[in-house]
């Protein structure tokens, strides 16, 4: 049974997102505003466009709301999203409502205000931001060949989970090796079974972008991706 | 004793009504509109603080003093952003007062419960021309 998805608004990324629904087997149906993007949508094959205004009931109705899974609110109109949102959950039965928010501080709002899933771009932003800034205070990281091979310096803190252990069991990436490790003044190439101090710096080689990966293994400082 | 601030959302010809009546009346009104000329609705001897800006915005209603807010009328010309408003300062500030204009009387009944007042104009508007409409009578 195909699930039924409806979208309101949308600009420039509708037609992504549209295409990568259909390829999913979703059943989509789109309403906008802008006879110029419902004009351009009416395009794709196997999609209902609805030229109108997704906050009032009547158009909704035309959309055939009732029949939705889930309802996607993508305007730039906070108000609008969450109308939207609102109606096709408590007057139309839809089940799953997903909302764009402009204003990052009305987040929970949304949420409390029975909205399942709210993304805003500027929480989303500052969210890699920090990351960035995290990652950076713990390495220092240079590219050679092209940026094919990073060599990162890394900072053991004293709330690294790997202190203590050998090298031998650390769980670093594949493509990472340890080649130095700096301890005070000595310069120690690793084995095995070596064994990391707090304060110790690795300097690593990584290939295929495994930086990240090892410096949150090395330092405990987890990626907020989920 | 003390009392909060009414906050009016919408300085039109409405909003610019209603805060005139109120601060004549020495509540304390706090206005928000999103145009500076809005203001120039309001007489000279308006008592109350104007506010520029989109009320739809936590900083916003901030700075219009929302936390000492306890009552609010919320009547922009858009329906959805009075919703908005309104759930807003109920859930978020526990505003207890509020009343907001709903153009749409399909808005109504989705909207009735959710801890504010809604007046219709053109409910009201009905109403009171079938009134004054003495068309009907004739055929009595």
């Amino acid at each position: 049974m195909r699930k039924n998805v409806l979208i309101m608004g949308g600009l420039k990324n509708t037609s992504e997102l549209v295409h990568m629904l259909l390829e999913n087997n979703y059943q989509v149906t789109i309403v906008n505003n802008s006879r110029e993007v419902t004009k351009r949508l009416a395009h794709i094959n196997g999609i209902t466009v609805i030229l109108g205004n997704g906050t009032n009931p009547y158009i909704l109705d035309e959309a055939l709301a009732s029949e939705a899974d889930i309802a996607i609110a993508l305007t730039s109109n906070d108000e609008d999203n969450l109308v939207f949102c609102q109606l096709a959950k408590e007057m139309f039965g839809v089940k799953r409502t997903i909302s764009l928010v402009g204003d990052s501080l009305k987040k929970q709002f949304f949420y409390d205000m029975g909205i399942d899933g709210v993304v805003s771009a500027m929480s989303m932003i500052s969210e890699v931001i920090k990351q960035e800034a995290v990652l950076s205070a713990m390495a220092h990281a240079v590219p050679v060949g092209e940026g094919r091979v990073q060599i990162v310096e890394v900072s053991i803190p004293k709330t690294s989970p790997i202190i203590g252990e050998n090298l031998n069991d650390i769980d670093l990436p594949r493509d990472v090796i340890i080649g130095t490790i700096l301890r005070e003044d000595y310069t120690i190439i690793p084995s095995g079974e070596t064994v990391i101090h707090r304060g110790d710096v690795l300097v690593l080689l990584a290939t295929n972008k495994q930086e990240i990966k090892a410096i949150e293994v090395l330092t405990g400082k987890e990626s907020e991706d989920k | 004793m003390p009392q909060g601030n009414t906050l009016i959302v919408g300085c039109g010809r409405l909003g610019s009504r209603i805060a005139q009546e109120l601060s004549a009346d020495t509540q304390n009104v706090v206005i928000v509109d999103r145009s500076e000329l809005a203001f120039k609705k309001l007489s000279p001897s308006f008592g109350g603080i104007t506010i520029v800006g989109d009320a739809t915005q936590i900083n916003v209603l901030e700075e219009a003093e929302i936390r000492n807010t306890t009552s609010a009328i919320v009547v922009t010309d858009i329906d959805n952003v009075n919703l908005l408003i309104a759930q807003l300062i109920r859930h978020h500030y526990k505003v207890e007062e509020i009343v907001i204009r709903l153009t749409d009387p399909e808005l109504e009944e989705p909207y009735k419960d959710k801890g504010f007042k809604i007046v219709c104009p053109t409910d009201l508007s009905t109403a009171a021309v079938l009134d004054m409409w003495e068309g009907g009578a004739q055929h009595a």
